[in-house]
């Protein structure tokens, strides 16, 4: 059990991470909030994260099992399972926390063997980290995390780039499992036995009505002015290579577009979110909350602010190609984001999981 | 075209890791030791090129852009620079030899070596980051895809940004895996083509130390 009660948590720049907050976690808890709402500070508190190895000022206490939070109790899985790698080869990457926490290397191996097996992803053994999809990375350090022994598991948004097909996969996985999932695709919310809300409300946006225009791109897929797209399809499918291509193909063509890819610090060459936005449509600055952080350097944010300001960025550009942009936003963020595509009459091309938003595009392609 | 052939090198071969390290050191040894002798380049090359199966003629194709800079060096300094253009090309096939083994026997090599674990952990590290590093260099290539100088300082800024940010959320994975700087690698007995490896290493480094002696 992981226990909560903390007045304030300051970050080292002086920014409040979180206030007052007692909460008990049993296992099996959906932990839902608006971008910016504390989720990832509490997820960072259960493990120790927060305060041993990002510093800071914490008033309060927590207490997992009974004990100070620590990695070896509490194991934690980032939103972006790339960034979790540490082995070239699956089988020593599942293997890796049990050696660091001093198991002899061949004992960890082979456990790490049956846990794939275990949980169905024996045929991935014997792959290359790098070469295996998302989906399958992710499921590949829920393995690293019952192979070390915690006792808790916790991932932040560990839905936010796979499939429906997959994010199921991984709650079965998980059931049997004590854990927190920190999510803002609340579709999933009904799986677990437990929400926390720390304090999301879903706003009631109204999306206007577009006439489309003449065609604007005519290569991959016909594109018409004002028209908006989602590419949709399972992980690995080849949604983002789609969108490469059809930039590709817009760049040769001479076209005016804007290119999101999934993680925002590509984009980000300013000193200031103001630079980085500078001629974008003042109601997409103050839509997507950018305005209290302007002053701000882009690459201090948090993930969710930095897709916002990358996002506004495309905004520059008469045609935006997206992929998964909703990924770390909440609910509202992607009513909102089409919102302002149509009123500012944008095309776009969305690569996305999230069915949420594909409801609101005129059209989809499922590959 | 250098980050996208060390993540080819990452795929490995069959080779020994213990005999392509110490052969990688010996035969960089030899250009030094034979003062960057001609005959002693092309023989590390050729070697390097039969040992890794042509894998280190595509390493040496990566580095096209330095060969030009010799090449523009070679209009004031003349023979001198080819002497130093296939040194430079030698020690890198010397390097690649490391691509015909796997990742895994190189870490075992080096802790055979007692190269302390300290050292070994962070250097398989950062190995396994290569791929991901390589993935972003060529995402954010397609975003700042833009020319000139502007072009490559934007490329070069959100390359830089994008690594320190990585780096950042690695050491906090880190910290999440127990991280204790415990490095594993593995050892096997080397073959015989393995073994004819290391012979021919050393006899290209006494041939250079006979050139040495005689001049």
């Amino acid at each position: 059990m992981i226990e909560f009660s903390v007045n304030s948590y300051f970050y080292p720049n002086g920014r409040l991470g979180l206030e007052c907050f007692s909460e008990k976690f049993e296992g099996c808890e959906f932990l839902k909030g608006r971008t910016g709402s504390g989720k990832t500070t509490i997820l960072r508190m259960m493990n120790g994260l927060i305060p041993e190895f990002y510093g800071g000022k914490l008033d309060g206490f927590i207490r997992a099992f009974g004990n100070k939070p620590n990695p070896r109790d509490i194991y934690y899985i980032k939103q972006n399972p790339e960034e979790m790698v540490t082995c070239l080869d699956v089988i020593d990457e599942v293997a890796y926390p049990s050696i660091q926490q001093g198991k002899k290397a061949s004992e960890a191996k082979r456990e790490a063997e049956e846990v794939c097996e275990e949980i169905g992803i024996g045929h991935l053994a014997n792959r290359k980290t790098y070469e295996i999809s998302t989906g399958e990375l992710q499921l590949v350090e829920i393995a690293a995390a019952i192979t070390s022994g915690s006792k808790f598991i916790v991932l932040d948004e560990p839905f936010a780039h796979l499939s429906r097909r997959n994010a199921l996969r991984v709650i079965k996985i998980i059931k049997n499992l004590k854990h927190v999932v920190s999510e803002h695709r609340i579709e999933f919310e009904k799986y677990f036995d437990r929400t926390v809300n720390l304090g999301l409300e879903i706003e009631n946006i109204d999306i206007p009505e577009t006439e489309k225009g003449d065609v604007v791109y005519n290569g991959i897929l016909e594109l018409r002015e004002r028209e908006i797209v989602a590419i949709t399809g399972d992980n690995g499918a080849g949604k983002t290579m789609m969108l490469k291509g059809i930039a590709k193909d817009m760049r040769r063509k001479g076209i005016n577009f804007s290119i999101l890819l999934q993680h925002p610090p590509y984009h980000l060459t300013e000193n200031t979110v103001e630079k980085e936005v500078e001629g974008v449509n003042r109601e997409v600055v103050t839509a997507f909350g950018l305005e209290g952080i302007k002053n701000r350097h882009p690459q201090s944010l948090s993930s969710g602010q930095m897709r916002r300001v990358a996002i506004a960025k495309a905004f520059k550009a008469k045609i935006l190609l997206l992929d998964e942009p909703s990924a770390a936003q909440d609910i509202n963020f992607r009513k909102k984001l089409v919102c302002l595509l149509r009123k500012c009459g944008k095309t776009a091309v969305i690569a996305t999981h999230d069915e949420e938003l594909v409801k609101y595009c005129d059209w989809r392609i499922e590959l | 075209m250098i980050i996208n052939s060390l993540k080819e090198g990452l795929r490995g071969g069959g080779r020994e890791g213990r005999v392509c390290l110490t052969s990688a050191v010996i035969l960089s040894l030899s250009v030094y030791i034979s003062a960057m002798a001609i005959e002693v380049s092309l023989l590390i090359i050729t070697l390097s090129a039969i040992v890794t199966s042509g894998r280190s003629l595509k390493v040496l194709k990566a580095f096209l852009p330095f060969y030009v800079f010799f090449a523009i060096t070679a209009i004031f300094f003349g023979f001198q620079v080819v002497k130093s253009l296939l040194a430079f090309m030698a020690v890198i096939s010397a390097g690649a030899l490391i691509y015909s083994t796997n990742i895994k026997e190189i870490t075992g090599a080096l802790l055979y070596f007692k190269v302390p674990q300290r050292v070994v952990s962070v250097v398989s590290l950062a190995i396994s980051m290569l791929p991901l590093l390589v993935s972003d260099f060529n995402n954010i290539r397609e975003i700042h895809n833009s020319k000139g100088i502007k072009g490559y300082y934007r490329l070069l800024k959100a390359f830089t940004s994008t690594t320190i940010l990585r780096a950042i959320s690695i050491s906090e994975s880190l910290y999440s895996k127990s991280f204790s700087y415990r490095a594993v690698g593995e050892l096997r007995q080397p073959e015989i083509k393995d073994i004819a490896v290391f012979l021919l290493s050393v006899l290209i480094l006494i041939y250079a130390i006979s050139l040495e002696v005689s001049t």
